[in-house]
């Protein structure tokens, strides 16, 4: 009987299990499909807005595809649909690997999969027939949100178990995800509920910026982060650069971050010390991803050659730039000098379409690169080649997206800082959502390659002919035959 | 030729660290410290006359709390983390994790093929 039959694993103090008795592969490659789904139906969306700006929408005067509708579906099947089911996949693969722990229960994995799939086709059936709840990125209709809580309760129950047995002093990606798995159980209990029934006015109003902040720094973020700390190391097959340096900067999220939220609602009647206390925090922040980076980037000495030749590398790194911009920019726009301006502009458009997937859409694309041939069996991918096309279709499309949305936020706060006709600022907005359209085009031909990809991998797999261990060199492989 | 870093250094012990850098520490965190508790009393202060002076003040209340209920389950964790010698030896998770995910890659045979 296999250990794994048994439902017990060797003592870590005898000896390390077998990947496959700690990973459900399977389960991994479902929530990748599933997110790779959602994040086309999203996108699809967000074409389906990008047509409405330039006034040649294809579905007028129906309720249920208006483009406010649609934006919803876009915004919501990025955050729960895209970003959640990816990073449940990853946490599959990575809480076990790092604690040599099964997560408590391979039953309640394949129920969350089945009930987090089932939660995201009632938000969408429930965003586009009216349903929707006033919170930002929180729309999902009030009757899923007990679901949704209760899923997300089960998942860190289900990852904490195996994360809270494991002995001796925690590697940083397991301080990030303890935290997020409390974190994002409580910013959702918050951004469902205290707005609905608890609170109104300005008070909702600074719960509701709470909450759309919170949800990338204490859902998105320490996940994200976490992986990050777990997959570039064993891909560089190097350590991260300091360790220490690294729970300095999971200790200054965990403590600046949570007041962030408020800095949207500047200018507004909540009171002035709350708003400044979001201002100085923000660009507390900054300080504290200034140290990430510089590991990130320290870790990557000597290295840097894997810029150029490992496609997952390129991914991250280039998520990495992309987020230190967002942050950079977020220290900038959180001041009320900068709000005067961009406030209601495309700028704020462009820099959430950054933060949320020029970073971490990016992070999943590249550990998606990595892992999926494994998952699939496949010695390797069907066309590199197409993963180069979606690699840069997606990395071009999306920095043109965000410097186009930049220029035309600030062409809008100038205009209307100088209270020119809405109109005008209307005909002068219009070619840059022209290209922001072509932009979204790119993006969406891009994913195309990585889908035709995947499915030409699972048809033909490639086996593996055996070849001496590389010794040293991580680019080299056991040679590959098409099957 | 890849640059082998997994040689794991000798743990560091307080022991070894010279009377001065102890000060150097204790002097840089003070300079830090301080400045910031004073800038947080003050605004605690201007929190609880907003609160008693404005008669709808108390909406400030909500997220504040938000806050300090995060940040207090971020203090029991870090004092948590401190007791159980999680600040030890700082640099040794990073050579465990690639020690073991070496480990078990050993026996998959895809797991040299992973590049894109």
């Amino acid at each position: 009987m296999t250990s794994a039959a048994s439902g017990a694993l060797p003592n870590e103090d005898t000896a390390i299990p077998s990947a496959s008795d700690l990973v459900i592969r399977r389960l991994v490659l479902w929530h990748f499909v599933a997110a790779l789904t959602f994040v086309f139906v999203a996108m699809l969306a967000g074409l389906l807005f990008s047509f409405q700006l330039i006034q040649i929408y294809p579905f007028p005067g129906m309720e249920a595809f208006s483009p406010g509708r649609w934006r919803m579906v876009h915004t919501n099947g990025v955050a729960y649909g895209f970003i959640a089911n990816a990073f449940l996949g990853a946490l599959h693969w990575a809480v076990p690997r790092l604690t040599l722990r099964r997560v408590l229960s391979v039953k309640l994995s394949y129920f969350i999969f089945f009930a987090w799939q089932g939660v995201l086709l009632a938000t969408v059936i429930g965003l586009l027939t009216g349903y929707a709840q006033a919170v930002e990125w929180g729309e999902t209709p009030i009757f899923v949100d007990p679901v949704a809580l209760l899923g997300l309760i089960l998942v860190a129950i289900n990852f904490l178990t195996p994360i809270l047995k494991a002995k001796g002093p925690m590697y940083v990606t397991l301080w990030y995800f303890i935290s997020a798995f409390v974190w994002t159980v409580m910013v959702y209990a918050m951004g469902s509920y205290v707005p609905e029934f608890f609170v109104g006015g300005t008070a909702s109003g600074a719960i509701i910026g709470l909450f759309i902040h919170d949800l990338v720094g204490l859902f998105v973020t320490p996940i994200g982060w976490g992986l990050m700390y777990y997959f570039v190391p064993i891909i560089l097959k190097k350590p991260i650069w300091s360790h220490g340096l690294s729970l300095v900067g999971f200790w200054g999220l965990a403590f600046f971050y949570p007041l962030n939220g408020i800095h949207h609602f500047l200018y507004s009647p909540i009171p002035m010390f709350l708003q400044y206390g979001a201002v100085i925090s923000t660009i507390a922040v900054e300080l504290v991803v200034t140290t990430v980076i510089i590991n990130f980037f320290g870790t990557l000495r000597h290295r840097g050659d894997a810029l150029r030749t490992n496609l997952p590398i390129r991914w991250f790194y280039l998520g990495m730039v992309f987020y230190f911009t967002t942050c950079l920019q977020c220290a900038f726009q959180v001041t009320l000098t900068f709000q005067r301006i961009i406030h209601f502009s495309d700028w704020v458009v462009g820099h959430s379409h950054l933060v949320m997937f020029g970073v971490f859409g990016f992070w999943i694309l590249g550990f998606m690169t990595y892992l999926i041939p494994r998952l699939l069996n496949s010695a390797g991918w069907y066309r590199p080649s197409w993963n180069a096309w979606h690699f840069w279709l997606t990395g071009l499309g999306m920095l043109v997206m965000f410097f186009d949305l930049v220029i035309a936020g600030l062409i809008q706060g100038f205009m209307w800082k100088e209270l020119a006709p809405w109109e005008a600022t209307l005909t002068a907005s219009a070619p840059f959502w022209l290209v922001r359209l072509f932009t979204g085009i790119a993006i969406v031909v891009g994913q195309l390659f990585f889908f035709a990809n995947i499915l030409m991998t699972a048809i033909h797999k490639r086996s593996i002919e055996p070849a001496p261990t590389p010794a040293g060199g991580e680019l080299e492989g056991p040679s590959v035959v098409t099957a | 030729m890849v640059r082998q870093e997994d040689n794991r250094p000798a743990m560091s012990s307080p022991e070894g660290r010279s009377r001065t850098k102890t000060w150097v520490i204790w002097v840089v965190a003070m300079a830090i410290l301080i400045p910031a508790g004073l800038g947080f009393v003050d605004k605690l202060v201007q929190f609880f006359r907003t609160v008693q002076s404005d008669s709808e003040g108390a909406f400030a209340i909500m997220p504040i709390l938000n806050y300090l209920i995060i940040a207090a389950g971020m203090v029991c964790l870090l004092v948590w983390a401190i007791a159980h010698g999680m600040f030890r030896d700082v640099e040794g998770p990073k050579y465990t994790m690639l020690e073991r995910e070496a480990q078990l890659d050993r026996d998959d045979p895809l797991a040299w093929s992973q590049q894109a």
